[in-house]
């Protein structure tokens, strides 16, 4: 295992895709985080946000990180057929696979550390977190799990899809189709409970009633629409993004269990998988 | 006999095609192994399943006397190096950084012998030309090379010479040659180029439809092949006689049929036997190659 991470490693710090991920991950969180402070420097009070605001806003986006990174890392195993080197020379296909994982959970982590130390430029502006250091040290655990269920999902995609584009493609539009998913969920939860409309009267505007709004989800239903956003990594990305995280153990609890059920699932069919 | 490799009655299905059924075979220790077969008769499936790519559906095999289905068949693999179908080689590395990343994935502490391995396949000189910018030669010889790191007593190459031009191909056959004959390397070579497979091989395995028609060694295949001719006669017991006579090389095959090993005078042998009472029925010229050896082993006519 420690000579299949060395090699890893060792070609992870050489590949270019890996470097321009970090590179867009930075220039991303300065730019966003510039953009905040300009915000915030307009007296308004609907723009004037904390830090709080922006500072987790990658954790909608890390998962399309780690998806380019990994698929175009590990689809070159296939494509140039060195994945067989490894095999060859007596590797384990379980030690293969985990040594896969561990290289993805490093380079998305560093790429969450990355947005990290560049969202902090906008410290001197917008100050510090508002939400504390002990919120501040869940939320972190909490983006932290979800990069390892996100490397955890990515490297089962990687690791038994052979076609190196094929891996790019169905990598980025998992990610994509979580993400989506994850928004519409969270939209439908964002729906009020009751609506009023505004009315104009002769003596102006006046608001109406209050009625049930049809597409509000209570109930059950709203249990297992908070249950999914909690489990799923783009959900528990738009959440905290939000600075909304309500149930952080359930959230770090499903990570865990994703990264678990991948790894294991993925392990159980590369081990079974004809390699050529 | 030391064997490197023995399969026993190895069979692996893709869905409804049996690409090897009930496969055995001997690799003897020190030998070039040439494995002869037809496309799609099986030869890159066989070497997928002892390289641990794929598993056998049944049969089994043992690699330095280990069978694959010991954990410690992975000790038996740390001794073989294989280069399957295409070089296993990272494009966008040098000949170099590419050695390195096999030298890591074995876990060897340095880089001794880089050099040394370059020098023997004839890389040295490719500086930071990346591997993508080679030939397909330099290609081929820089996955052997990778083969090569470790010091592997077993080398599994498949189609080395495929898609070569005649200048890599010789360069290729020395390299096997000179790996063979000075570092004693066991080599599995699978091919269908039978005049190149001729030049090389100490043993040959022929494979049809994932089974092991004929396993020989080069000098049973040369006396298989040796120049000869078939005489068709009333009485193999008074051919022998006057062909003893004469101290020429024979093998009788039946009763009335005997391969001579030399240029008979067809008159004095003629006479030499109607003093016998032995008649000529008929000669025939015969002289096989390793072609047409395969051809009549396979059947051409069949596979034409």
């Amino acid at each position: 295992m420690r000579k299949l991470l060395s090699a890893n490693y060792s070609r992870l710090w050489r590949d270019k895709i890996f470097w321009i991920c970090m590179g867009t991950m930075l220039i991303y969180s300065v730019v966003y985080m510039l953009n905040g402070c300009r915000q915030a420097a307009i007296h308004l009070s609907e723009y004037n946000y904390s830090i709080d605001k922006y500072y987790f806003h990658f954790a909608i986006s890390i998962g399309i990180f780690c998806a380019v990174f990994s698929s175009m890392f590990f689809g070159t195993e296939y494509s140039d057929g060195t994945i067989r080197n490894k095999v060859i020379v007596g590797h384990t296909k379980t030690n293969i696979y985990i040594a896969s994982l561990v290289t993805t959970i490093t380079a998305t982590l560093l790429m969450v550390l990355v947005w990290m130390i560049g969202a902090s430029v906008a410290i001197p502006i917008l100050g510090i977190w508002e939400m504390g250091i002990s919120n501040l040290v869940v939320y972190v655990l909490i983006i932290i799990m979800l990069a390892v269920a996100f490397a955890a999902i990515c490297t089962l995609v990687n690791m038994l899809s052979a076609n190196k584009a094929f891996t790019v493609a169905i990598s980025v539009l998992l990610i994509m189709g979580l993400l989506i998913l994850a928004s519409m969920i969270y939209s439908g939860l964002s729906e009020t409970e009751m609506t009023s409309s505004v009315q104009y009267t002769a003596n102006g505007m006046q608001m109406s009633e209050p009625t049930p709004n049809p597409n509000y989800i209570g109930g059950e239903m709203r249990k297992i629409y908070e249950f999914i956003l909690d489990f799923l990594p783009t959900g528990q990305g738009l959440t905290l993004w939000q600075v909304e995280a309500g149930h952080p153990v359930r959230m770090i609890l499903s990570s865990a269990a994703i990264t678990i059920l991948t790894t294991l699932s993925g392990i159980f069919v590369f081990r079974k998988k004809n390699l050529k | 006999m030391d064997y490197v490799l023995r399969t026993n009655a190895l069979c692996k299905n893709y869905r409804d095609f049996k690409a090897l059924n009930g496969l055995s075979m001997n690799v003897p220790k020190g030998a070039i192994y040439g494995f002869v077969g037809k496309n799609g008769a099986g030869k890159t499936t066989l070497i997928r399943l002892i390289c641990g790519l794929q598993e056998p559906a049944s049969g089994n095999y043992t690699l330095y006397g280990r069978k694959n289905t010991d954990k410690d068949i992975t000790k038996s693999r740390r001794r073989m190096g294989a280069v399957v179908e295409t070089p296993s080689i990272y494009l966008d590395m040098t000949a170099e950084n590419n050695l390195k990343q096999q030298y890591r994935i074995l876990g060897l502490p340095s880089y001794d012998g880089l050099s040394e391995i370059l020098n023997l396949v004839g890389l040295n000189h490719t500086g930071k030309k990346k591997a993508k910018n080679f030939s397909l030669g330099m290609r081929q010889r820089l996955g052997i090379a990778i083969a090569l790191v470790g010091d592997p007593d077993f080398l599994v190459l498949d189609e080395p010479a495929n898609g070569l031009d005649p200048q890599g191909i010789i360069e290729i056959r020395e390299l096997i040659l000179k790996l063979n004959q000075e570092k004693q390397i066991t080599v599995l070579i699978s091919s269908h180029i039978l005049d190149e497979l001729s030049r090389l091989a100490t043993h040959y395995g022929f494979i049809d439809n994932g089974c092991l028609v004929k396993e020989l060694s080069a000098k049973e295949l040369e006396a298989a092949c040796r120049k000869c001719v078939r005489m068709k006669v009333s009485d193999t017991k008074s051919l022998a006689r006057v062909l003893d006579g004469m101290k020429i090389d024979y093998t009788i095959i039946t009763n009335l049929t005997a391969d001579v090993y030399a240029q008979v005078n067809v008159s004095h042998l003629a006479a030499a036997l109607a003093k016998e009472n032995c008649e000529v029925i008929s000669m025939q010229e015969r002289d096989e190659s390793l072609e047409s050896y395969y051809v009549n082993l396979i059947g051409g006519g069949k596979n034409a």
